[in-house]
């Protein structure tokens, strides 16, 4: 045995010294029964060996425990299990004198050894946390019971969690262990077919232990009785006690990560079943070591379950070969059956690598027999519960194979295994590369999915990798030169050339390495792991049991007895009918050496890193990329303001426009400057609604109220004028009493001058006329509100024009003058003659005044800009007479005999009409022509 | 979600209905509520006007008082609006200088606006074609070249030729066919936006 | 009087041309001009809001009316104070009262007009179009209903033209009905004739304001040299 590393200091320590001479710690136990009391590690040992014993019922059994889930299915299996475990313990008891001799006894050394191994190191640990001794004690007790009865699957499954539980510390004892050791020996055979459907990694372990046992049957039965010795020894130690919440809490960690294992389990167990079956014997002790770990766990709640040991127990319970391996499908992580369904099953070349881990698997189950060494079982114990908190080696290997197993695919399992069986015994040789592959898978598996969103893909490639980079990768071996067993050293020194440790023990994990300085239990946790991984319970349990069993594995490799090395796996023993690994390369050192397709655990070393960042890039491929970049340019063109093209300017503007005004000037001013003489065409025909309009003012009395609306825009003040002006004129020689009012603020001042023209115009037409007095002319002034004033003037005319436009100067209301006329109301009106230029204004004279008005008439004078709009009210007959424009006006002056100046202005009208036809025409012409010339310069063209 | 001014929906409800059912029911006291509610609208409106020219009058100060980019133009603008103002309110708007006001400066200044009109008219005369195409601008063009020469007076509408004077009076309303189908889609939209602030769905006010 | 009718006409002239200059473009001269216009109009307008309005509908009630005309002359009032409050950001939020107060006027005095004035009216008069009793502007019936149906078809072509809403068609596009479609199709037609007569018209009322200045400008330049 080579120096032990203390847990407690962390320095090395001789091997058979039971306590650090550094630190005083107790590094072994001194007591078998201690030790199972003690150290929780070395009861999931044994109660892991008892599931391997009991078809792996117990490490079922455990997990069941473990796992929330499984508890309510364990109280009915109990009786059974325990049963069986009473029967088991019975045989190990008849057997434990011929535990050396017999295979059983190998396997139990190995077992224990590990055991001790791993006890001490749970010892170390329980030395630090010092509580769960009673526990441990318990669960070892339960252990024990369920160990001696007899591990029979059905029963271990059912009865994990009761029998782990109910056992007592105290009834560990040397003698128990021993017959533990000797029921798994007898146990793997039962339990076997039974425990196929278990986990996987527990199939595994199980497996390698059987292997283990195989060959270390050749080692020496005083190799296995000092270590089982140190192991009792170690025990006792309060040491182991701070192991046992160690584990605990690694084994939490673990029971976190289970779920990832039940999914593999289901695949596992029913693609397994066959070799499982093949070799019952062999896959039980393994199991019953893993079980046994889990069992202790199992015993408490899933808080005092070491975090690695929970996988494997819910692994186990829904793997179970009672037919939990249901439940624990359903339990599997999404990711992990993502993972499965994705990876896996797409990638053969995956599977094959699975199938090559297991490969070492089987090879290790065929060598089982052959392997009965103690040497090698505390090896591999001491590297599975390393499990200590990790023993993680197995356990994290063999979860991880699980999760690799599902994927991989029974079916070439199988036939892996069978294989393997019927060639490899290198057990020790496989342990290494599970755990290897174990913490590297687990890695790997973080890190593909931290780096790959294809999660299973890399996971599956991680063996090939992990060959690969063996050489190449540095040197972090847990394991201090000193711990280091030769064989390891040497091993280490050929695989790793530029390695600055010379020690790279198979065992030893990067993750550990890292994991010493995380105080996470999980070597991904912290910065490095990202948040979907952290968050992901499962994986993180994993990795946290991956570390535990890192460190642990540390340990191991000091511990690694001389037989460890003697059972090395030579090339020769090698079997020939390996599958063949990708990487030709073959361990040449340690307890791999001769075999192919070794994890490198070296590698992990290089792979683990911090995750990479996720790239936010959407990954598409060409066509997708071309499609979008089709649809970015339509939407661009969509959104993208079209471009205007710019017309085209021969000339500027501002010279156009002047040349226009120039000539537009010049052809109104001659008429206006010559005074033409003769009458235009469109007087002598008036229009009809001018007619209408001549004939309502006609029909006016003499003296008649009008009310008349000066609604235009100064700007309009000309046109109105013109086209008013003999309208007005025509009322003023009837003497109409005339009410102005306006919508428009500067109506009132256009009204009184509108009015004075058409005075003027009514002397100049008709010289007897004399304009009508103030008395005949009242200005009610502005109207405030458009609509609602209008509104308002139509139904309480007085109350809307208060003031009037004159003011309150003349103290009286100004309705006074209306009222004079007899005029209370819009309707008492004659006639309401509106003036506007405007459609709205018009029309709102039409539909707010006009239906108050009653049967008077409403006549209008308008635009031509309006006219067109305000037409359809002339044709429905709410206006009875609309004069628009210059034209209409000048028609009315001479209809009504008002005729002035305006003549001449209606000519330059007319000619200023003209010049706009002609502008029309213009455009027209030369629009024909850029048309024409274009057509002839596309036709030359082409 | 939140009905935003409550009060001021309330209240453009409730003058508007009754407004509106004036125009349907005679009864006196409705009527004379309605009035009353006019008269306050018409109040507002003279209100609303000056807050518009204060606002108007805000801009050409800040113009002027502007650091940055000053508009000297808007100089013009305060002088005259100050002169007019000050001057208004001193004689009243019936005064006959003041009235000059309008007639002397409103007049002929809006009247060369609307003369400058006719020579952009004339000139877009020329391009009428050249912005628009297609059937709608044909139509466009036709319709405006028969309409200058109809209000040129030189078709005078005789009763000498009655096919031509019918032909002519034809083609005189033909415009109304359109113009009445937009004034009752104009009232259509008036109607229809009306019922929707009386209803509460527009709330123009509350912004 | 007589000078200062000539200053009048003087300023009125100067305006006049001060403003035409812009026929050759924008220019200080027009700016000028167009800004003492508005100055002068926004005067004009607040001088004629407070005489017109202001005085003889807020104050005159407060300082002559009775208390009851007092008391309801207050509400215009506060709403009047409560609108000026739009001039400050601050408060402009209290002005939506009494905008809310027009816009509710407004809006009921716009729909009472339009049925009242407009949709029941002109729907009567496309009828009456083919009342021949009634005896059109055409003489001849056949001519009236022919001119009937026409405006008839144009005034519903029109109003389907101004038709907005539409369903969503099998094949996903959202159209109006094919009867509709075409009817503003023909619309479209008669809604050209309109704006093409409109632009007549408004052409012919810029000329006429172009004849009126310069007829005044011939004539200030013939008084000019006249005297």
């Amino acid at each position: 045995m080579a120096d032990i590393r203390c847990p407690m200091c962390g320095k090395t320590t001789p091997a058979d010294s039971e306590i650090c001479r550094h630190c005083g710690a107790q590094i072994q136990p001194k007591h078998l029964p201690d030790f199972g009391e003690e150290t929780s590690a070395p009861d999931d040992q044994i109660s892991w060996l008892r599931d391997l014993q009991g078809d792996a019922a117990p490490p079922d059994a455990d997990d069941a425990d473990v796992s929330p889930d499984a508890p309510p299915e364990d109280d009915g299996e109990m009786p059974d299990w325990l049963t069986r475990i009473r029967e088991r313990s019975r045989f190990e008891e008849q057997n434990a004198a011929r535990a050396v001799v017999d295979q059983n006894k190998p396997v139990e050394h190995k077992a224990e050894e590990p055991a001790a191994d791993w006890a001490e190191n749970d010892d170390l640990s329980e030395g630090q946390r010092g509580n769960a001794v009673d526990e441990a004690q318990d669960w070892l007790g339960n252990l024990r019971n369920i160990q001696t009865p007899t591990d029979q699957p059905d029963r271990l499954e059912e009865s994990r969690p009761e029998g782990e539980t109910e056992l007592p510390l105290e009834d560990e004892a040397d003698g128990e262990v021993m017959e533990r050791l000797s029921a798994l020996a007898t146990g793997p055979l039962s339990a076997g077919t039974e425990e196929e459907p278990l986990e996987s990694s527990l199939n595994f372990s199980a497996i390698e232990i059987p292997q283990e046992e195989d060959t270390l049957a050749d080692a020496p039965q005083e190799d296995l009785q000092a270590w089982l010795d140190k192991l009792d020894a170690a025990r006792p130690s309060p040491e182991t006690v701070e192991d046992k919440a160690a584990i605990h809490d690694w084994l939490n960690d673990r029971a976190v990560e289970e779920p990832s294992a039940p999914e593999v389990e289901p695949d596992f167990g029913e693609d397994i079943p066959a070799w499982m079956r093949a070799d019952p014997e062999t896959p039980m002790p393994l199991e019953t070591l893993n079980t046994g770990t889990p069992d202790s766990a199992g015993l408490e709640p899933a808080e005092e379950l070491p975090e690695w040991l929970h996988p494997p127990q819910a692994e186990s319970p829904a793997p179970s070969p009672l037919g939990e391996t249901e439940p624990a499908a359903e339990e599997t992580p999404d990711w992990l059956t993502e993972i499965a369904d994705e990876v896996f099953e797409e990638t053969p070349a995956e599977e094959m690598e699975g199938g090559d881990a297991l490969d070492w698997l089987n090879s290790v189950e065929s060598e089982e027999d052959t392997l009965e060494n103690a040497d090698l079982t505390p090896s591999r114990l001491t590297g599975l519960e390393t499990g200590l908190e990790g023993d993680a080696l197995p356990e994290a290997d063999l979860s991880e194979e699980t999760l690799f197993e599902p994927k991989d695919s029974a079916p070439g399992f199988e036939g892996d295994l069978e294989e393997q069986l019927l060639a490899d015994g290198a057990l020790f040789a496989d342990l290494p590369p599970e755990a290897e592959s174990g913490e590297e898978g687990d890695e790997a598996i973080s890190e593909t999915f931290s780096e790959n969103g294809e999660t299973a893909a890399p996971q599956y490639q991680m063996p090939f990798e992990i060959e690969d980079v063996l050489p190449e990768e540095e040197g972090v071996s847990p394991f201090l030169k000193d711990d280091l067993p030769d064989w390891l050293s040497e091993a280490h020194a050929k695989t790793l050339a530029g390695a600055d440790e010379g020690s790279v023990p198979a065992f030893t994990l990067e993750t550990t390495q890292k994991n010493k300085n995380a105080d996470s239990s999980s070597p991904f946790a912290g910065e490095d792991v990202p948040e979907w991984l952290s968050k992901d319970a499962g994986l993180a349990d994993m990795e946290g049991a991956l570390q535990e069993a890192g460190e642990e594995g540390e340990i191991a490799p000091a511990q690694m007895p001389s037989w460890l090395q003697a059972m090395r796996p030579v090339e020769a023993v090698a079997p020939g009918k390996a599958r063949p690994h990708t990487s030709t390369e073959a361990e040449k050192a340690g307890p791999l050496a001769g075999l192919q397709g070794i994890l490198p655990a070296e590698d992990l070393a290089t792979q683990y890193r911090k995750p990479p960042v996720y790239s936010t890039k959407l990954r598409m491929n060409e066509s997708q990329k071309t499609h979008a970049d089709l649809f970015e340019q339509i939407l661009q063109q969509e959104n993208g303001p079209k471009a205007v093209s710019r017309e085209r300017v021969q000339a500027p503007h501002w010279l156009i426009r002047l040349v226009i005004a120039v000539l537009m000037i010049s052809v109104l001013v001659l008429p206006l400057l010559a005074s033409p003489v003769s009458i235009p065409l469109a007087l002598s025909s008036p229009p009809a609604s001018v007619l209408d309009f001549y004939q309502e003012l006609e029909v006016l009395p003499d003296g008649a109220p009008v009310l008349i609306a000066f609604d235009y825009d100064p700007g309009f003040a000309a046109e109105m004028r013109f086209s008013a002006i003999g309208a007005l004129a025509h009322l003023l020689s009837k003497r109409a009493q005339v009410a102005a009012i306006s919508t428009v603020p500067q109506g009132p001042v256009l009204a009184e001058d509108l009015i004075r023209q058409a005075q003027k115009r009514a002397e100049q037409s008709q010289p007897g006329f004399m304009a009508g007095t103030s008395s005949d002319f009242i200005n009610l002034g502005y109207l405030a509100g458009g609509l609602v004033s209008l509104q308002e003037f139509s139904t309480r005319p007085s109350l809307a024009v208060q003031s009037g436009f004159d003011g309150l100067s003349d103290g009286g209301t100004v309705w006074a003058k209306p009222a004079q006329w007899g005029v209370n109301a819009l309707a008492d009106f004659a006639l309401v003659l509106v003036l506007t230029e405007d459609v709205d204004t018009g029309r709102a004279w039409v539909e707010q005044v006009q239906p108050a008005l009653g049967s008077t008439p409403m006549v209008m004078v308008t635009s031509t800009q309006a006219s067109p709009m305000l037409m359809p009210y002339v044709q429905s007959g709410q206006l009875k007479g609309l004069i628009s424009g210059l034209g209409g006006g000048m028609a009315y002056e001479r209809m009504a005999g008002f005729s002035g100046s305006s003549r001449s202005h209606f000519h330059a009208y007319q000619y200023a009409m003209i010049l706009g036809v002609a502008f029309v025409l213009l455009g027209l012409f030369f629009k024909i022509l850029v048309s024409l010339f274009a057509r002839r310069k596309a036709t030359s063209e082409a | 979600m939140r009905m935003r001014a409550p009060v001021s929906t309330a209240i453009a409800m409730a003058v508007g209905i009754i407004i509106l059912l004036g125009y349907f029911i005679p009864l006196a006291l409705l009527q004379n509520i309605r009035a009353l509610l006019l008269g306050w609208a018409v109040a507002l409106m003279g209100v609303a006007a000056l807050v518009g020219i204060a606002n108007m009058v805000g801009v050409h100060w800040r113009r002027v008082r502007g650091e940055e980019k000053r508009d000297y133009y808007s100089v013009v603008f305060l002088l005259a609006f100050s002169l007019t103002l000050v001057f208004g309110l001193w004689r009243s708007p019936s005064d006959p200088i003041f009235q000059k006001v309008v007639t002397s400066i409103q007049v002929p200044a809006a009247t060369t606006l609307l003369a400058l009109l006719a020579v952009s008219l004339a000139y877009s005369s020329l391009r009428l074609l050249q912005k628009r195409q297609g059937v709608m601008a044909v139509v466009f063009l036709i319709s405006a070249l028969v309409f200058l020469v109809l209000l040129s007076g030189y078709l005078p509408l005789s009763s000498d030729a009655p096919l031509l004077n019918s032909a002519l009076g034809f083609l005189n309303r033909l415009p109304m066919a359109g113009a009445r189908g937009i004034l009752l889609g104009v009232a259509l939209g008036s109607m229809t936006t009306g019922l929707r602030i009386l209803l509460g769905a527009d709330r123009p006010y509350s912004g | 009087m007589q000078i200062m009718d000539l200053i009048w006409t003087f300023v009125s002239f100067i305006l006049t041309l001060l403003i035409f200059s812009y026929v050759v473009g924008d220019n200080p001269l027009y700016r000028v001009a167009s800004y003492l216009f508005v100055g002068v109009t926004a005067g004009y307008v607040a001088v004629v809001a407070v005489y017109q309005v202001i005085l003889p509908r807020l104050i005159s009630p407060l300082l002559e009316g009775s208390l009851p005309e007092k008391g309801l002359a207050l509400v215009p009032l506060v709403l009047s104070i409560l609108l000026l409050t739009k001039l400050s950001p601050k408060f402009s939020s209290l002005g939506s009262i009494p905008m809310a107060y027009l816009v509710g006027a407004g809006a009921a005095v716009a729909i009472g007009g339009a049925v009242m004035g407009t949709l029941i009216r002109q729907v009567l008069a496309a009828v009456n179009l083919f009342d021949l009793q009634a005896g059109g502007l055409n003489a001849n019936p056949v001519f009236q209903l022919i001119e009937g149906v026409v405006m008839v078809l144009g005034t519903v072509a029109t109003l389907a033209y101004f038709q907005f809403s539409a369903r969503t068609q099998p094949d996903q596009s959202v159209r109006r009905s094919a009867l509709v479609e075409g009817l503003a199709r023909v619309g479209q037609v008669f809604i050209a004739i309109t704006l093409g007569a409109l632009f007549a018209g408004v052409y012919a009322a810029a000329v006429t304001a172009l004849i009126d200045r310069l007829d005044f400008v011939l004539q200030v330049i013939k008084d000019l040299i006249l005297t």
